[in-house]
């Protein structure tokens, strides 16, 4: 299953794209590369 | 070096490669459209790249996902650092940002490292020069 998001958030501000990614990543522990094999993501500070 | 010899080699990958690319698949024969689309970005700006197949062997995800946290194939490191993956190297590719971040805008580069040492199996990195 593909997903794809767009994330825009003001706790991004000051972060790398690496580390946007992996906040939102972190959500989903454990869920990413089995039962969702992929989400694309955009991520933006607000 | 830990008790982990796959993790040590995936390490030894990155330390020894300044542009590396953990994908499904190779770049001549991606297996991903992922992975498929950042490999030709890399191929597109002409610079050299090691390019690692994670699919023989599901522990070598396992073991670069653990070393690097993040959960998504493809990964591309440039001097030992996450760049990103797919949506990352993407948006670097569009914003012209990407060949600054690989190096390839410097003049007179220094001749890239050779591969990984191909005894350190199951993980083979592939030397890309040229």
């Amino acid at each position: 299953v593909h997903f794809s998001a767009h994330v825009a958030a003001p706790a991004f501000a000051g972060l790398s794209r690496v580390q946007q990614h992996r906040m939102v990543y972190d959500i989903f522990t454990g869920e990413l590369g089995s039962a969702i094999h992929a989400l694309s993501l955009k991520t933006e500070a607000t | 070096m830990s008790d982990n010899p796959l993790r040590d080699a995936i390490q030894q990958a990155i330390d020894e490669n300044d542009v590396i690319l953990f994908m499904k698949g190779t770049p001549e024969q991606p297996m991903c459209g992922f992975s498929a689309r950042t490999s030709a970005a890399l191929q597109s700006l002409d610079v050299s790249f090691a390019a690692v197949d994670i699919l023989p062997d599901p522990r070598i995800r396992q073991e670069l996902s653990a070393l690097s946290s993040w959960p998504t194939i493809p990964q591309l490191f440039v001097k030992g650092e996450l760049v990103g993956g797919a949506d990352i190297v993407a948006e670097l590719y569009e914003s012209g940002e990407l060949p600054e971040v690989l190096g390839v805008a410097a003049p007179a580069g220094v001749p890239g490292q050779a591969g990984a040492d191909p005894a350190s199996a199951p993980l083979t990195a592939e030397n890309r020069l040229g």
